[in-house]
């Protein structure tokens, strides 16, 4: 645990494609905080190796950094979508992270 | 039939002299003459409309019935009911558009636009459909098919490849689904050896004038919202075949960069953009929308549906027989068809195995807004609906409106028998979440059999007019069209943009939802922003549709509109088009919309929203508390207006190029 944070348990809620394939439907996690958009995406990989290739994918060959997939939004407590465009975000800004929150792992698209 | 005209020359319309992307001519057919012609397109308006929607409204006011002129400011409700029946006069017409991408194999262009005023907003009707008629309709009439007039009798509008259209008898074909009648066309006019004909009909509802009567084709792609099947209808036209000769495809003007781009974008076609579409299709919506509070449910009188993850695409995917759709030359396909079967087999309940493909809107529409939480009674519903030729959305919003007001004691909560003798939903209770109710009162609205099946086939704002009371206050539409499945209050970007659109509650001709599920606004409270956003998103659709791309593409593209603009000269030839040109074409039909509706009868009042969107707070989820007050809409209203360069009155007064 890094100096100046705690472990705090949120949990992952999936959607679509993402649930499916995760076989779940929810995922608790416990995390640091505060911690980086880039951690998150790593911690919820180690729970959920499933994901991996769906809605998480590895941000480049050369390290083993995970982000959210292009075509996936990451929403906190029904209420804010927070930036994952992994071209304009900066994945390791830190993530505002409360104990009890709901991260929602969903597609970006919502047209109907 | 007669030809008044000579057919033009489809005319030289590329820089380089010869014809690319178009045809050069629309095909007008004269149903009450049962003469013919091709009117020539100037080259120079193809090039400002685009095509799809774009040429439409052109063609729409360039075909319609004369202005009307309106001293007044309001319009009494007398009035309002003879300009909705207006649309049922022989003047009115049905305009078929394709595009110039049509017919090149590029990914999701299969794809054409219907346009007509609609009977059920008096307003402008522009839908899209796709697929293989899409293709035949450039062959053989055109860049548009322009349909005038109203025949003798039960009619089959046949053209073949050589052009030339036929009127022909169809008094066999009344009474048919919309499927059923597409078989017996095909039938009745291939040949064997040929490619098959392209059919597009309308079924019961659209014989009845329904006024959200749909047309459908290619096997039940649907038309669907303000229509244009009850004006099919009031034609007697049935349907329409078409099969033209592949020799007729205009040629790309850079055939290999077209190819090597088709193969490029068909690859992003199939990456994480469309993930969801492909992998779910829209479906995936409901547990979503349910999360975030913003999921229609019992006549909007909540935002969640208890029973949300029951009619989850996630649980159908799961549990149901599921088979994909593709349009043609698509690589996306987005439609899922669902089946009552379970995916075991063990659950199947009935020996007629009925299936039905299922979008985010029908499934919101014929479940949580009617209280059904059971998903054979959705998938049956909304086969239903494919049968009979009717709209989901509305026809789902209409019930719901019924439902509502029967629990309010407007209405008997017994649907009345009729003296037809003929039953459909009499003796059947009238509450939420009773899918054998909704089949039946389905079935009365698409034979307008019954007192309620006659009140609801007119929609929600002239059902609730003739019933009175209070009851338009939950009568949830916008001009007239009922609302689709995103809950204004708590998107308020699509508040706007369902406020605002010339059709009236549409959540295609504007995608402003889309600010409201990403990070740049706060999707429960009300900036300054949004009329600026709301204009680009409808700036952006109307550019997706004259193309016409598929909207479930547009995040596989890089920029849009340098790429857009790219594809188009390559396949029109003329090489000094470019981003800027295709954003002000794309601006211009928000105008040339706006002007049509004018010519009806738009008021500053039609842009709002169901007086209960503006009155009572969301009561339940995340967004409970929620509200949108008048002030609020009328601030971002003005602020679209602005955007748009309309002036407070939100009227448009100078229009662009209309010379044919």
């Amino acid at each position: 645990m890094a100096v100046g944070s705690a472990t705090v348990c949120i949990s992952v809620e999936l959607f679509g494609t993402a649930r499916i394939k995760a076989g779940v439907g929810v995922v608790p996690l416990r995390v640091d905080a505060p911690m980086t958009l880039a951690q998150f995406a790593r911690a919820l990989a180690q729970e959920c190796p499933a994901l991996l290739g769906n809605a998480l994918c590895a941000a480049d060959a050369d390290s083993n950094a995970v982000t959210i997939a292009d075509g996936y939004a990451l929403n906190r407590n029904g209420l804010d979508f927070l930036p994952t465009n992994p071209i304009c975000t900066d994945y390791n800004a830190p993530l505002d992270l409360r104990g009890g929150d709901v991260l929602l792992l969903l597609s970006n698209q919502a047209g109907g | 039939m007669m030809s008044s005209t000579a057919a033009p020359d489809a005319g030289a319309i590329g820089n380089d002299g010869r014809r690319h992307g178009y045809r050069g001519y629309a095909l007008v057919v004269n149903l009450s003459t049962g003469e013919y012609r091709r009117d020539p397109i100037a080259p120079a308006l193809l090039r400002a409309a685009i095509g799809g929607i774009g040429l439409g409204v052109r063609l729409l006011h360039r075909y319609g019935a004369p202005a009307v002129d309106y001293p007044g400011e309001e319009i009494d409700d007398a009035e309002r009911l003879r300009l909705l029946d207006a649309a049922f006069d022989p003047d009115n017409p049905l305009i078929f558009t394709t595009s110039p991408l049509v017919g090149t194999r590029l990914t999701t262009s299969s794809k054409f636009a219907v346009l007509t005023r609609s009977p059920l907003t008096g307003f402008i009707a522009d839908g899209l459909s796709s697929s293989h008629l899409a293709v035949e309709l450039k062959r053989a009439c055109g860049d548009a098919l322009v349909i005038t007039g109203r025949a003798a009798q039960p009619t089959l509008l046949h053209i073949d490849t050589d052009g030339v259209p036929h009127l022909r008898p169809a008094h066999d074909l009344m009474g048919l689904s919309t499927m059923d009648t597409e078989a017996a066309v095909k039938a009745r006019l291939d040949d064997g050896g040929r490619r098959p004909v392209r059919v597009a009909s309308i079924g019961p509802a659209g014989e009845r004038l329904v006024r959200f009567a749909s047309i459908a084709n290619d096997g039940g792609r649907q038309a669907g919202r303000c229509g244009p099947g009850a004006v099919m209808g009031s034609k007697n036209l049935k349907a329409i075949a078409v099969r033209g000769n592949p020799d007729d495809d205009p040629p790309a003007a850079d055939p290999e960069g077209l190819r090597r781009y088709a193969r490029d974008l068909s690859r992003r076609s199939l990456g994480a953009a469309t993930a969801k579409y492909r992998e779910l299709g829209t479906v995936a919506n409901v547990s979503v929308f349910n999360r975030l509070g913003t999921l229609p449910t019992r006549n909007f009188q909540q935002s969640t549906f208890e029973h949300a993850e029951a009619v989850s695409g996630e649980l159908l995917h799961q549990t149901r027989a599921t088979r994909t759709a593709h349009c043609a030359n698509c690589t996306i396909g987005c439609e899922k068809v669902f089946s009552v079967s379970t995916k075991d087999g063990t659950g199947q309940t009935d020996a007629a195995g009925v299936s039905a493909r299922l979008e985010y809107e029908s499934l919101f529409a014929l479940g949580p807004l009617v209280g059904v939480g059971e998903p054979d009674a959705v998938i049956r519903a909304v086969r239903k609906c494919d049968e009979l030729g009717m709209d989901t959305i509305s026809a789902g919003g209409v019930i719901a409106w019924a439902l509502e007001t029967a629990e309010r004691g407007l209405l008997p909560t017994l649907n009345q028998p009729h003296s037809s003798g003929a039953t459909g939903a009499a003796d059947t209770p009238l509450q939420f979440g009773d899918g054998a109710t909704v089949l039946a009162l389905l079935d009365d609205i698409g034979h307008r059999r019954g007192f309620l099946g006659g009140l609801l086939a007119d929609g929600v704002r002239l059902a609730a007019a003739r019933i009175g009371g209070d009851s338009d206050d939950w009568a949830m539409h916008v001009k007239g069209l009922e609302m689709p499945g995103y809950e204004p209050r708590s998107l308020k970007t699509m508040a706007l943009g369902l406020a605002t659109t010339p059709r009236g509650a549409c959540h295609n001709r504007s995608s402003a939802y889309d600010a409201d599920f990403s990070p740049d606004v706060n999707r429960l409270e009300v900036d300054d922003r949004r009329g600026r956003i709301a204009a680009a998103s409808e700036d952006y659709s109307a550019a997706l549709d004259s193309l016409i791309w598929c909207k479930f593409l547009r995040r596989a593209f890089g920029d849009f509109w340098e790429e857009s603009a790219t594809v188009y000269r390559m396949v029109t030839g003329w090489d000094d088009f470019n981003a800027d040109e295709l954003r002000q074409a794309a601006a211009q039909i928000a105008d040339l919309k706006k002007a049509y509706n004018q010519r009806w009868g738009w008021r500053r009042s039609d842009d709002t929203l169901p007086p209960r969107t503006l009155t009572e707070p969301l009561p339940d989820g995340v967004a409970a508390g929620t509200a949108l007050t008048p002030a609020e809409l009328d601030g971002m209203i003005a602020d679209y207006y602005a955007a748009r360069g309309w002036g407070v009155n939100g009227r448009v007064d100078a229009l662009p190029l209309m010379s044919f």
